[in-house]
């Protein structure tokens, strides 16, 4: 046992990755909030005047609200005044028209964080917002997407120019009142991204939106608002990061997806904002709402998370299942560990008749963490034949650390079938015996555990290093990207393209474009490790795996799932290599 | 009746209070008096729940807050209560009846309780019998989080003080009744028992809760039962009390080290039942069992609130709860396993399974965990639907008619928390009022 404590106690103690900060000229509002920053904010963004209005509307709602006290999380009181709501580099300010003109010192960091920005570099597939602090830096591929007439743009830009789309449906599934946070959001958010996709279109690449807090004193608060009409499908990925610094950071955000007949939308986050240091100092508060509106007939609406970081996270996406026979999901994995505390979980609420919802949420704790699953599964009167299943497994790494399960069963309709599972376990010592008496070590063997212990929301995810920053941050070091896993059936294939294979020319391996190695070994399709200490994700020792029957480049070295090197194979270089 | 009405009562329940007056036994210590103070302030002073506060989300009191109780009038009439009930008892059993929440020592059974076995009631307990159990009466009910067990605390009249000798195994069980009979009024009672098993004694407690058919009655049970090291108790609950009265009841239950405590509720009538239900394991190697099963049809509504303690290392704890509603009945269950840091290994596990017989029947269930030690299994389930399709299809594809299938599978659905009873006289009255109860039950009697 004393070789498993000291192995994990030596994960737990990893630093942050992420936690540079960019010296670029900021420009930034004074801190605190009354209308007169709300009115700036808006003429700042050149926004019309209902939009004006309807952010006042939202301040003075939140001006009389109390910050909600019931979830399961412990901070000092969040002064409201003593944050920026404003702040954003000052070379932005004359809206660059293309990439050219973006500071280099920007680009360097989203190019330091792994964000392609540059098209013509960025791997098909993909298309990237770049959102810093308050404001959009960049967005890729918008030409492209237009020719399928997908909107994909900054929520400002959105707001001058589509405002007939942004008017119906911003704030039609989490209205401006809606909580506390969501208030504020409304009254001050700065950015975020806005996706339409047209009835019919399969939106053709991943739509993937990236955040980064940069400021000192300032708090994120992104709107994001995805509207798939009729029969349309769009898949999008959002990822965060933040500097390290002793000073506790607000972000609250608000997602909103509408999903009319037959439309499916998929979100996926990887949440990695920086969660705070060892004894508790500094990170971010993410404090967010997600709500999905499965409106149409049939329609889908999927949420996938992987949270790793944020001193403290509240965020329960949900679904309203209106339309008959719509369909909702949720898959989560939520990790904290020293001092972080999550308190996370969704709501079903089923509405239509034969409506269906699966919850997935696999909770990990270590070191001081304490994780909290809060769902809610409310099946009213109308939902007739409503099917539900919760899932809701606990890891305990340590022993002082908590994991905490409420979910909320509410059926009002007697035809509905509903089930409900929880459990909590520890990575056995018996598991662990069994693996070194395999020659596994146990740091392998953890990784392993884990991995297993997450892998029904893995399974569901494109993203193959939702794996990998995960076993980071709460085990092991490395972390075995199972192939078969990382491309699931929904997932773009990965498209040989001419120019993809250009830039992976045949006879490149692994070694030699580390960052990648993740997506290699995600498109083979058959694999094995030569030994069982081999690590698959982790950069120069990759070459020690071996893929049989994929040396050619277009099966094994072409990049999987973009969104896969978008976001986390930075992080899935392992310290330890 | 609207919010203000309700919220203007929750806050000045001195009124209310006034009309059952004060409670004061004969040779009561210093001790208790100030017990009672303690209760009826924390009663005073947060008032009836409301249903805003977490716990009373889905169980609205109003009806009590409004309704004027006073104390049953004091002359008993031994004879009619003796009739009714009659069909009440247990046979082998030793009876200890309360009528009106006061004991009456010619329904009980006469002689002595058996061997290693001492009753007392609290209304003829003599000082040197207080000596013996004032200290521990009222000492582990939580009077500041449960509302009515701080009412309790505060005016209750009578009582059982069961005590087993350290090492007694006693065969006969003991059973308590308490009678609500119907009167003009409104009444409250507001029984106390504390059952006290010494180091390894082995014995069963019986709580039967009746009343007349019809009757508004509020009965707040206070039960608290330490089962020291090694003891093991078997406690079966049953309440069947009027359909219009007010049942919110308290059982606190500590088992000591490597003690053993099972525990069945059985809830079938009242029409708002509220079982308070507080287990800690305060020692290492015990376990709990805690078991419960409603039928509801009606307005009736079925409440377990059920926190079970894990305070030291090796506790097992299994909780099995079964629920039938019928009609406009409602279900509630909230459960929370709380896992001390220091409790590794423990061993949990808390079902909730329901069966909606009618499309306006609704379950609220609210299963909870929160563990704060690492080396732990701890898993909850909890279903809510109507009977299997597929079950129903194969019985019927054996030629037994659609009404009778939906009967067999109600009755094998709550029989399974039925036949865990041990005390056969019992399990024989609950299966006949499960019968009785389930729709077409003539047809499943010619089965089982």
């Amino acid at each position: 046992m004393t070789t498993d404590s000291q192995t994990i106690e030596q994960l737990a103690n990893r630093e942050y990755q992420f936690g540079f900060v960019t010296d670029v000229e900021q420009d930034s509002f004074p801190p605190g909030l009354d209308e007169g920053v709300v009115r700036r904010l808006s003429a700042l963004k050149g926004e019309p005047d209902w939009m004006t209005e309807w952010r006042l509307k939202a301040l003075r709602h939140w001006q009389g609200m109390r910050e909600p006290t019931w979830a399961n999380v412990r901070y000092s009181p969040i002064d409201y005044q003593a944050i920026s709501y404003y702040s954003a580099p000052r070379s932005l300010a004359k809206s660059p028209k293309s990439l050219a003109e973006v500071d280099p010192e920007l680009l360097r960091t989203y190019e330091k964080l792994g964000i392609p920005l540059h098209e013509r570099e960025a791997l098909a597939g993909v298309a990237v917002d770049a959102v810093f602090d308050s404001v959009s830096v960049a967005t890729t591929f918008k030409a492209k997407l237009a020719e399928q007439g997908v909107l994909f743009c900054p929520m400002s830009e959105a707001i001058r120019e589509h405002p007939e789309l942004v008017r119906r449906y911003l704030g039609s599934v989490v209205p401006p009142g809606d909580n506390f946070f969501a208030a504020l959001n409304s009254a001050v958010f700065s950015d975020g991204s806005f996706v339409f996709v047209p009835r019919g279109v399969r939106c053709p690449m991943e739509l993937s939106t990236y955040f980064r807090i940069n400021a000192r004193n300032t708090g994120q608060f992104e709107r994001t608002l995805i509207v798939a009409e009729a029969g349309a499908h769009v898949s999008y990925l959002e990822g965060c990061t933040a500097p390290m610094r002793d000073e506790n950071q607000l972000h609250a955000a608000v997602v909103e997806l509408v999903a009319l007949d037959d439309a499916s939308i998929k979100y996926s986050t990887v949440q990695n904002w920086y969660p705070g240091d060892k004894e508790g100092r500094g990170g971010i508060y993410n404090f967010v709402t997600k709500r999905g509106l499965a409106k149409g007939r049939r329609s889908k609406i999927s949420w996938t998370q992987v949270e790793t970081g944020s001193a403290i996270t509240w965020k329960y996406p949900s679904c309203i299942l209106q339309g008959d026979e719509s369909v909702g999901e949720f898959y989560s994995v939520a990790v904290t560990n020293n001092r972080q505390q999550a308190d996370t979980g969704t709501k079903m609420i089923h509405v239509g008749r034969r409506t269906r919802s699966n919850i997935v949420s696999k909770g990990i704790s270590a070191g001081h963490g304490q994780n909290t699953y809060r769902g809610q599964v409310k099946i009213l009167k109308s939902a007739a034949d409503a099917r539900n299943f919760s899932q809701c497994d606990s890891m305990l790494i340590g022993d002082q650390c908590g994991a905490h399960t409420f979910p909320y069963i509410d059926v009002q309709n007697p035809t509905a079938q509903m089930e409900h599972e929880a459990s909590t376990s520890k990575i056995g010592e018996d598991q662990i015996f069994y693996c070194n008496q395999r020659g596994i070590d146990t740091e392998d063997a953890v990784s392993m555990i884990v991995n297993g212990f997450c892998k029904e929301v893995f399974s569901k995810s494109a993203i193959c290093t939702l794996r990998s920053t995960t076993t980071r941050s709460c085990t092991a070091s490395t972390s075995r990207c199972d192939p078969a896993r990382c491309t699931p059936s929904w997932a773009p294939t990965a498209r040989a393209s001419p120019r993809s294979r250009r830039s992976w020319p045949a006879g490149t391996n692994t070694t030699s474009a580390p960052a990648k190695c993740c997506s290699t070994a995600a498109t083979c399709s058959r694999w094995r490790p030569r030994s069982a200490r081999a690590r698959a994700c982790s950069s120069p020792s990759s070459t020690r795996w071996r893929f049989p029957a994929c040396r050619t480049p277009t099966s094994c070295a072409l990049p999987s799932t973009p969104c896969a090197s978008t976001v986390a194979c930075p992080s899935s270089t392992p310290s330890r290599s | 009746m609207s919010e203000g009405a309700v919220s203007a009562e929750a806050q000045a329940p001195a009124a209310w209070l006034a009309d059952l007056g004060e409670a004061r036994l004969d040779h009561e210590p210093e001790s208790v008096r100030a017990m009672r103070a303690r209760g009826l302030e924390r009663f005073s002073e947060r008032g009836f729940p409301r249903p805003n506060e977490e716990d009373w989300r889905f169980t609205n009191v109003a009806a009590v807050a409004r309704t004027r109780f006073l104390r049953p009038p004091a002359g008993i009439d031994t004879a009619a209560a003796g009739r009714a009930l009659a069909s009440a008892g247990l046979a082998h059993c030793h009876e200890v009846v309360f009528v009106d929440g006061r004991h009456v020592p010619e329904l009980s059974s006469p002689g002595v309780p058996p061997a290693g076995v001492a009753v007392h009631s609290l209304a003829r307990a003599r000082p040197a019998d207080w000596e013996a159990f004032g200290a521990e009466l009222g000492r582990r009910a939580d009077v500041v989080n449960r509302p009515f067990a701080a009412l309790a605390t505060g005016l209750f009249e009578d009582g059982a003080v069961i005590d087993f000798a350290p090492g007694a195994v006693v065969e006969t069980p003991v059973h308590l009744i308490f009678w609500s009979s119907a009167h003009a009024q409104p009444t409250a009672t507001f029984p106390r028992v504390l059952v006290r098993a010494g180091e390894n004694a082995r014995a069963t407690v019986v709580e039967s809760y009746r009343g007349a058919a019809r009757g508004v009655t509020l009965v707040c049970p206070v039960t608290e039962l330490v089962a020291e090291a090694g003891a093991a108790i078997d406690h079966y609950k049953l309440q069947h009390e009027s359909l219009d009265a007010f049942h919110l009841a308290l059982f606190h239950v500590e088992a000591g080290r490597g003690a053993n405590v099972s525990s069945q509720t059985f809830s079938l009538g009242a029409a708002i039942a509220r079982h308070d239900v507080q287990a800690v394991l305060g020692g290492e190697g015990a376990e709990v069992t805690l078991n419960g099963l409603y039928l509801v049809r009606g307005r009736q509504l079925a409440d377990f609130h059920m926190r079970v303690d894990h305070a030291r290392a090796h506790t097992t704890s299994h909780e099995l709860f079964k629920g039938v509603l019928d009609e406009r009945a409602r279900g509630v269950f909230n459960g929370r396993i709380h896992v001390h840091p220091q409790a590794q290994k423990t061993d949990a596990k808390q079902t909730s399974r329901n069966l909606l017989l009618s499309a306006e029947a609704l379950v609220n269930a609210n299963p909870q965990l929160e563990i704060f030690a690492d080396d732990v299994r701890c898993t909850h389930g909890s279903t809510v639907g109507q009977l299997d399709d597929q079950a129903i299809f194969y019985l019927r594809s054996r030629g037994i008619g659609l009404e009778a299938a939906r009967s067999l599978l109600t009755y094998a659905f709550a029989a399974d928390i039925v036949e865990r009873t041990r005390v056969e006289p019992l399990r024989r009255q609950l299966q006949e009022f499960l019968l009785a109860w389930i729709p077409h039950g003539e047809v499943v009697r010619e089965a089982v």
